[in-house]
């Protein structure tokens, strides 16, 4: 089947792409710099080389806050 | 659940208060702070859980064509797409699908690209036959 490679959007007709090698099955990521796609299993975006970062890395954090500041809260609220 | 299993115990503790009198009842009640308290510090203890919740909820939309399934993980109301997994339909397998009252469950169990996700039934106007519709077809493959 004829189709575009997802990653550097050559046509391609088989599984790897006959221009980057990548399989063009591969799950893979969108770059939130440059917005182009890169496989799941690469670190750093195949074309702009912005390393990919963990969403749980503020997410973690933030879920984290909330329960100290729902805590504090709530002792302010008894104690006034 | 009673709050005093061993009667005596309130008995007991009421005794020393009476001065020759016979105690004819007794029983167990509480005051609560006011309703608009409670309703404030049951916020403040579900509020963060529900934000939680949410933001470590993964958004799918599933895809299914002749050949391939595509699932697309995104965010927000105008479906910007984070991530793509894709499976050849012919060589799926280990997929597990599961249909409820409310949710239709698809699992699939694959090494390289692992997906698991329910449908609700309220997702869109035809979001339960679809989903339906997708777990047979994959399932049948598989």
């Amino acid at each position: 089947m004829r189709r575009p490679c997802p990653f550097c959007e050559q046509e391609t007709t088989s599984t790897e792409c006959e221009h980057c090698g990548r399989n063009v099955t591969a799950r893979r990521r969108k770059c939130k710099k440059c917005d182009k796609m890169s496989p799941h299993a690469e670190e750093i975006c195949c074309h702009c080389r912005t390393a990919f970062g963990s969403e749980l890395a503020w997410k973690i954090p933030l879920i984290i806050a909330m329960f100290v500041a729902a805590f504090i809260l709530t002792i302010i609220v008894n104690i006034v | 659940m009673a709050r005093f299993r061993d009667e005596s115990i309130p008995v007991g503790a009421l005794e020393p208060h009476l001065h020759g009198e016979t105690l004819k009842y007794w029983a167990f009640g509480v005051k609560q702070p006011p309703i608009w308290l409670i309703c404030i510090l049951m916020l403040l203890a579900i509020l963060p859980g529900a934000i939680a919740v949410a933001l470590l909820t993964k958004e799918y939309l599933v895809g299914l064509t002749d050949t391939r399934l595509v699932v697309l993980h995104f965010s927000g109301g105008k479906v910007k797409v984070k991530e793509v997994i894709e499976y050849q339909i012919s060589e799926l397998t280990n997929v597990t699908t599961s249909n409820g009252s409310i949710f239709t469950n698809i699992k699939i169990d694959d090494p390289e690209k692992p997906f698991t996700a329910k449908f609700h039934r309220a997702g869109a106007k035809t979001n339960r036959e679809q989903s339906q519709a997708i777990a047979q077809a994959i399932s049948v493959q598989s």
